[in-house]
């Protein structure tokens, strides 16, 4: 099998990694492209400037490569030098952005001079290296360089004992990383170095192939672009993938793809086989996207499980009850996640018009306070709490999984106190009705007390307490009389209709009190037909009249007088006229209403509104009262339904 | 020796209320009514007539009010004036301030007994009585300060024994003279009464009636003839021939309600 497989195995390793790696660079370059534009980052901007450079000296390598190699396999020539040589260039790069990817704003241990100079040598390096190719592709000598392959394995290898011995402080995890990538390309320099063709598969996957680790290396060390994480993902799924189609590939279609050969014809079993070895490779994909996503979740970014995270952030939330509880709350939780600290309340200047949730780098420009991070809770009602916190602990950048937590949390715990708010306006409502329903009972005695003034009120208790003592019998009398008054106005409070009748005798009872109270100084008429008895008018409309009546006409004059009381209905209209004698006062032309004429003015109005009138007349004779309604007799035809209900 | 029984008037003008008051009056030893009235002129008359030591006056009566007895009645006849009222939120505000008597109707037995044994004893020393008299009209003044007023349209006045209520309308002006004010109508009739200036001008019509300076009011329907002095003010002649000065801010007043077209 060893004697069949190694040029096949290795062809398909070469043309399969130079594609994935040539994928994986253009998704890379592109991520960081978009996200330098999304920030609006200039062109020149030193922003994801490494990961960009990783991505096209990446890319350029595999194109390169996978150049050579159709030319091998098509024609059997040899490719243009030139090509082979900025392939080569471009590989030899890739270390020393490592190298500067290690030292570019991360702890190392090392001074900036030293780390300057470690990255000089490495770009220097490649830059020699880049040259050897140059020239020996030129000069017509063998291309790659040995010399620059030379160099490099030794230059790289040399550094990488140097860089040991720099960040001996670092934890060993962390140098790990970039141990590898830098071992394997050494490894890959020397494997190009003696590269004689037709070698291994698995030789020609670690020579080959070794800008993959170091593309993932870089992306490691320098995960401050916030599609970080994404990018990790999706690159160790595909790798999997890849290598999985390998190893499926040569352990199982290219042993059965030999059975073809011996029949001459296609071979059902094996043709059955490979499909099945085709969909079980596709099908395995999302698990290995989730494979991928564990590793970079837990293995190399060290995260908590976010989704364990949230679930218990959410049901933590049921508890609270108030709204600073549920800011802490958030605060705490995303100290726990994404190691955010110092989480305070802010003023957002922009609430109204940055809809955003999450509030990172130069768009915290414009908060009071320094903060690396600002979490805005969307609330439906204003105010919408904000959080800032200070810096992420260990230089941690926010990715974009990051972010994505933050956004739910911050959006449930918006949610929280939304519903709060609710509760709490719901139960401000009750509160307010309970006061509504009080103050409708102060109301009810306030209007008894505006229908039956104090005055009248005691007055008439003297005139039964005299009584008491002169005519036991009309002593009774009178007090029946005040008690039916008080029990009809206090009844009435709560209903807005009454029938003319029921007020006349009200007003009967008031004037019977008022008689006895001013004896024969008094004189009543009460004309009102049976007929009109039985009309709706307002509640209480006529008591404040005929008080008025007694209180400004008679009971100014020692002489007294007579109060008059009418009913008449005429074409659709009632007219009732309350008339007293007067006082033989000049009285102004227009007197202005008192407060009890105003209230049942204002009655009317709403009541009726231009369908019904209150006119008043003075004279030295006295004064006149008329007031007109439109006439109806049932309490089911109300009058201005409509108008009331708007009112 | 026995105490002289107190002599005591009464005026209410609801005879049920009268009768209810003399009847516990009647219950209350070493008290002698001396008269009952039933309204204020009558009762002014009666004071003067029989010198009474006490007077309980309802403090709403028609014409004449229980406050208009007091400022009719001759000073050096009046006697310790106990109020009662049904309800008046002012007027139990205004004596309960300057510390003056009152009753509430119903009148009860024991609050009259207590009102009239204080009464007996300011009767007993001269220095009571004088301040009971300073603080009954204290708070009179506070009373028609804090009522909202109500709007005269006759006024009570002295003619000799008699009371005649004048109609506003046929007075010509009002004159300030320390604690009198002297009315003169359009008939050239002059009436003198115990009010103060800034109080009565509340009282009246502010359409009809205007202020001349510090101590005077004039009838606005009965000037006759407005003319112009040196520096901005002005003299007024009214119909029944009366000549009075106008100071110089009521001038530009003047000016600007009457003499602008």
């Amino acid at each position: 099998m060893a004697g069949v497989m190694p040029p096949l195995a290795g062809l398909i390793v070469d043309l399969a990694g130079y594609l994935t790696g040539m994928t994986l660079y253009v998704m890379l370059a592109v991520m960081v492209w978009r996200e330098r534009a999304r920030e609006g980052a200039s062109f020149l901007a030193r922003r994801g400037w490494l990961p960009l450079v990783t991505g096209l000296c990446g890319f350029v390598w595999n194109l390169g490569a996978l150049t050579s190699l159709v030319f091998e396999v098509a024609g059997g020539g040899r490719p243009s030098p030139a090509i082979v040589a900025v392939a080569f260039a471009a590989l030899g790069f890739l270390p020393a952005v490592v190298v500067h990817a290690l030292f570019d704003g991360r702890e190392t241990g090392a001074s900036r001079s030293v780390g300057r100079a470690v990255i000089g040598t490495s770009y220097a390096l490649s830059a020699i290296a880049a040259i050897l190719h140059f020239v020996a592709a030129a000069r017509g000598l063998a291309v790659p360089s040995r010399p620059a392959l030379w160099l490099l394995t030794i230059g790289f290898v040399g550094l990488m004992v140097l860089l040991l011995v720099i960040t001996r402080e670092q934890a060993a995890e962390r140098r790990g990383t970039w141990v590898v990538a830098l071992a394997v390309f050494a490894l890959s320099a020397l494997h190009f170095e003696r590269h004689v063709g037709n070698e291994a598969w698995w030789i020609e996957l670690v020579g080959h192939h070794a800008s993959l680790p170091l593309a993932l290396a870089i992306l490691i060390q320098d995960y401050r672009f916030a599609f970080a994480d994404l990018f990790l993902k999706s690159a160790i799924a595909l790798l999997l993938l890849v290598s999985l189609s390998i190893v499926a590939c040569l352990g199982v279609i290219v042993p059965l793809a030999g059975w073809h050969d011996a029949h001459g014809v296609l071979d059902p079993r094996a043709t059955a086989a490979m499909v099945i070895v085709w969909v079980a490779t596709a099908t395995a994909f999302p698990f290995l996207r989730r494979v991928a996503g564990w590793l970079v979740d837990r293995v190399v970014l060290h995260r908590p499980d976010y989704e364990l995270t949230l679930t218990s952030f959410v049901d933590g939330l049921e508890e609270i009850d108030a709204d600073d509880h549920v800011t802490a709350s958030l605060s705490d939780a995303v100290s726990a996640a994404v190691g955010a600290t110092g989480g305070h309340p802010v003023i957002d200047p922009f609430a109204e018009s940055d809809r955003r949730v999450v509030v990172t780098g130069a768009e915290l420009r414009g908060f009071d306070a320094p903060a690396s991070l600002v979490l805005r809770l969307r609330t439906v009602e204003p105010p919408q709490p904000a959080i800032a916190f200070g810096a992420l602990t260990a230089g941690r950048r926010l990715l974009s999984d990051d972010v994505r937590l933050l956004e739910s949390m911050a959006r449930w715990a918006a949610r929280r106190i939304d519903s709060i708010r609710v509760a709490r306006e719901r139960l401000a409502r009750d509160l307010r009705e309970g006061d509504m329903r009080r103050l409708a009972t102060e109301a009810e005695l306030r209007a008894l007390r505006a229908q039956l003034n104090p005055h009248f009120l005691f007055n008439a208790l003297t005139t039964i307490g005299y009584l008491m003592e002169a005519a036991p019998s009309r002593a009774i009398d009178a007090l029946m009389r005040l008690t039916s008054l008080l029990r009809g106005v206090l009844r009435r409070s709560a209903t807005e209709l009454s029938t003319l009748g029921e007020e006349i005798d009200l007003v009967a009872a008031y004037l019977d009190l008022e008689k006895a109270r001013f004896e024969e100084r008094l004189t009543v008429v009460l004309d009102v037909p049976l007929a009109q008895r039985s009309s709706i008018v307002p509640t209480l409309i006529l008591q404040p009249i005929v008080e008025n009546a007694i209180k400004h006409g008679l009971s100014q004059r020692l002489a007294g007088g007579s109060v008059r009381i009418r009913a008449t209905a005429d074409r659709g209209r009632l007219a009732i006229t309350v008339e007293d004698s007067g006082g033989g006062f000049v009285v102004t032309p227009t007197p202005t209403p008192g407060l009890g004429l105003r209230h049942v003015t204002d009655r009317l109005r709403a009541l009726y509104g231009t369908e019904a009138r209150l006119d008043i007349r003075s004279s030295e004779f006295g004064t006149v009262v008329t007031m007109e309604l439109p006439e109806r007799t049932s309490r089911l035809d109300p009058p201005n339904l409509s108008r009331r209900r708007i009112g | 020796m026995t105490t002289p029984k107190l002599r005591v008037v009464v005026a209410d003008d609801e005879r049920p209320a009268r009768e209810f008051l003399l009847t516990r009056l009647r219950s209350v030893p070493d008290v002698t009514i001396v008269g009952e009235a039933a309204g204020g002129a009558e009762a002014v008359g009666l004071i003067e007539q029989h010198r009474p030591d006490v007077a309980l006056l309802d403090l709403q009566m028609p014409e004449v009010d229980g406050l208009g007895v007091v400022r009719l009645v001759r000073r050096r006849f009046l006697p310790l004036v106990i109020f009662v009222t049904a309800f008046d939120e002012y007027a139990v505000k205004a004596f309960d301030v300057n510390a003056v008597d009152y009753l509430t109707k119903p009148v009860s037995a024991s609050r009259l007994r207590e009102a009239l044994r204080r009464a007996q004893d300011r009767l007993e020393r001269g220095e009571l009585r004088a301040a009971a008299t300073a603080r009954l009209r204290d708070a009179i003044g506070t009373y028609e300060r804090s009522a909202p007023p109500a709007r005269l349209e006759r006024i009570p006045v002295r003619v000799k024994e008699d009371i005649v209520l004048l109609p506003v309308a046929q007075i010509s002006s009002v004159v300030a003279d320390g604690e009198l004010l002297h009315i003169v109508t359009g008939k050239q009739e002059q009436f003198t009464i115990g009010y103060r200036l800034k109080d009565l001008e509340a009282r009246l019509d502010p359409a009809r009636f205007i202020r001349l300076g510090r101590g005077a009011l004039a009838n606005i329907d009965h000037i006759a003839r407005v003319t112009p002095l040196l520096g901005g003010m002005y003299t007024i002649r009214l119909q029944n021939g009366q000549e009075l000065d106008v100071s110089r801010i009521q001038s530009r007043i003047l000016r600007s309600r009457l003499l602008q077209i």
